[in-house]
């Protein structure tokens, strides 16, 4: 029983190990300098993969949440794995330190007002458009009782 | 070198997410919020040693950029302000992103002193 528990357990931390290092990888190939030349504007690559991963992580923690039922540990590794790993926020601050430092203190600001306003916008928009998908999906008859969400 | 540092960092924030979170959380994100900033100070401290490529594909991009996370923490704001905690939510993330900031200077600082 013990052994099970503990088994489970360590498959879960392999789920957010293997996640984890995608998404970091997935980043660094968007992100990485030697692209960003060509992706142009200084920040696009770091805001680009945050919002990108702020709507994905609304869209599947909705979906998996209140009606696909996935495995605690699939979810886990996606979420808190591939696309917790994906986003990131040490980035922001090192940029915002960066502009900072240089006296570019409106761009700063810049950033970070888009970074936030930009990441609720696409959180929300993740929610609406994940409840439209399961709408659809289901039938508008049993979309009524949502399991509540809320462990994670 | 991201990969395994990416691992690694999704696996600590989770530790470290669910030891904080076991402890009681009195309805505040706290760990996301201090795994942010922690993340951040590090960060700050790594670079400002200025490391060669490797370390900083391993320590920075990959292990505390996974370690960090901006996905989550938007999620939870997002939470906060639609239970009616809207005042929090902005909280929140403007004090998680200003402790963030300030904690990665005080990391760089604290390079360059060691330096």
């Amino acid at each position: 029983m013990e052994f099970a528990l503990r088994r489970d357990g360590m498959r879960m931390y392999v789920f957010i190990a293997a996640g984890g290092a995608l998404g970091a990888l997935l980043r660094h190939a968007l992100t990485a300098p030697e692209l960003q030349n060509i992706w142009a504007p200084i920040f696009a690559g770091t805001l680009t993969v945050n919002l990108a991963g702020c709507f994905a992580l609304a869209f599947f923690l909705t979906v998996s949440l209140e009606v696909l039922h996935i495995s605690p540990q699939l979810r886990l590794g996606i979420a808190t794995g591939v696309l917790g790993s994906f986003t990131t926020f040490s980035g922001i601050c090192r940029e915002t330190a960066g502009l900072l430092s240089q006296g570019l203190y409106g761009s700063a600001a810049a950033y970070i007002l888009l970074t936030v306003v930009c990441g609720f916008g696409a959180t929300y928009l993740g929610v609406v458009f994940a409840r439209a998908w399961v709408r659809r999906k289901t039938g508008a008859a049993n979309c009524t009782d949502l399991p509540e969400n809320g462990e994670e | 070198m991201i990969g395994i540092g990416g691992a690694a960092g999704s696996v600590a924030r989770y530790s470290i997410g669910r030891w904080i979170a076991q402890r009681g959380s009195g309805g505040f994100p706290w760990s996301t919020f201090f795994v942010n900033a922690t993340g951040a100070v590090l960060l700050g401290l790594v670079v400002g040693f200025k490391p060669g490529a490797n370390t900083e594909y391993l320590l920075a991009e990959g292990f505390l950029g996974a370690y960090t996370t901006l996905s989550t923490f938007m999620y939870e704001g997002f939470e906060l302000f639609r239970g009616n905690e809207k005042k929090n939510a902005v909280l929140y993330i403007l004090f998680a992103l200003a402790v963030g900031i300030a904690g990665y200077f005080a990391g760089a600082a604290l390079a360059a002193c060691l330096i």
